[in-house]
């Protein structure tokens, strides 16, 4: 069925879509879901997903969001596609699943409570560039222990530090994600103002850590 | 971390600007179709008229990764 509507579908207006699932058009629903299946596919393709796959994530990821969509159908605004709309959903889905399985596999037996001494998996080659770079570092850390608000470091250090996603930060934290961009937003602002007062540039700290 | 997540942080932090430019990521998330089928060409310029869903990408790495999947997908139907 999804192979037989696949090219009369295509050219469906965003109109026709929704007239079509509202109707409660099983043809339409099967088509749609198998558009997703095919993407979804498409995207996880060319990714090393494979340690965090499952033989279901794409049918459930799929399943998950139909049921968004079914949801949220009414408030379409038409200023896109209505298949990219639609895909927005969907990748919403399997991002959220795909974070949280990672988070699972990597996440940290001790969160920072406080910036690391040193944040990067490598050291420079040169003694005079590892200087540079370990008083550059140690002036970042000082201004994120120092300026930022108990509330802003916490924030930076679980997402940035630790890498954990931003929507179980918020969900630790019982706030929107929303809540936890602007936090996140607040602190970079606060230590630019820091370093920017200090005269230290975007262009030195890339010149001192960069490649 | 790895440096270059550790430079995107940096650059992060100096691109940051006042709250009223600053999009979040629900907002983000609404314009973000509009914006992919501009990059597209489905809608010519939708991309250009929205430089603030750009500037987020930039800001936030979960967003950028975001809206590469779904440029991905939406080429995958073209």
């Amino acid at each position: 069925m999804e192979v037989q509507c696949g090219a009369m579908e295509t050219a469906w207006s965003n109109e026709r879509w929704l007239s079509e699932l509202q109707a409660e058009n099983d043809v339409a629903w099967t088509t749609l879901r198998g558009r997703i299946v095919r993407g979804l596919r498409a995207y996880l393709g060319g990714r090393g997903t494979q340690a965090l796959d499952t033989p279901t994530l794409v049918d459930d990821v799929a399943q998950e969001a139909l049921l968004t969509v079914r949801s949220k159908l009414g408030g379409f605004r038409g200023d896109s596609r209505f298949t990219t709309w639609v895909y927005r959903i969907a990748v919403n889905v399997l991002l959220g699943e795909l974070r949280r399985r990672r988070w699972d596999a990597m996440r940290p037996v001790q969160p920072h409570d406080q910036a690391p001494p040193w944040p990067l998996e490598e050291v420079a080659a040169s003694p005079e560039r590892q200087t540079r770079q370990r008083e550059a570092w140690s002036l970042v850390r000082a201004l994120i222990e120092g300026a930022l608000t108990p509330y802003q470091r916490q924030v930076l250090l679980a997402h940035v530090f630790d890498e954990k996603p931003l929507d179980l930060v918020a969900g630790d934290l019982g706030v929107s994600r929303d809540a936890v961009y602007k936090a996140i937003h607040d602190a970079r602002r606060k230590l630019r103002g820091e370093l920017l007062a200090r005269g230290i540039t975007l262009g030195e700290l890339t010149e001192v850590f960069g490649p | 971390m790895k440096r270059e997540r550790f430079l995107q942080l940096l650059k992060s932090v100096y691109g940051a600007r006042d709250d009223a430019e600053e999009m979040g990521c629900s907002d983000f998330f609404e314009l973000l179709p509009r914006y992919v089928d501009g990059v597209l060409e489905v809608s010519p310029g939708a991309s250009t008229e929205l430089p603030e869903v750009t500037h987020h990408i930039e800001q936030c790495p979960e967003c950028a990764e975001a809206y590469q999947a779904l440029l991905e997908m939406a080429r995958a139907d073209r």
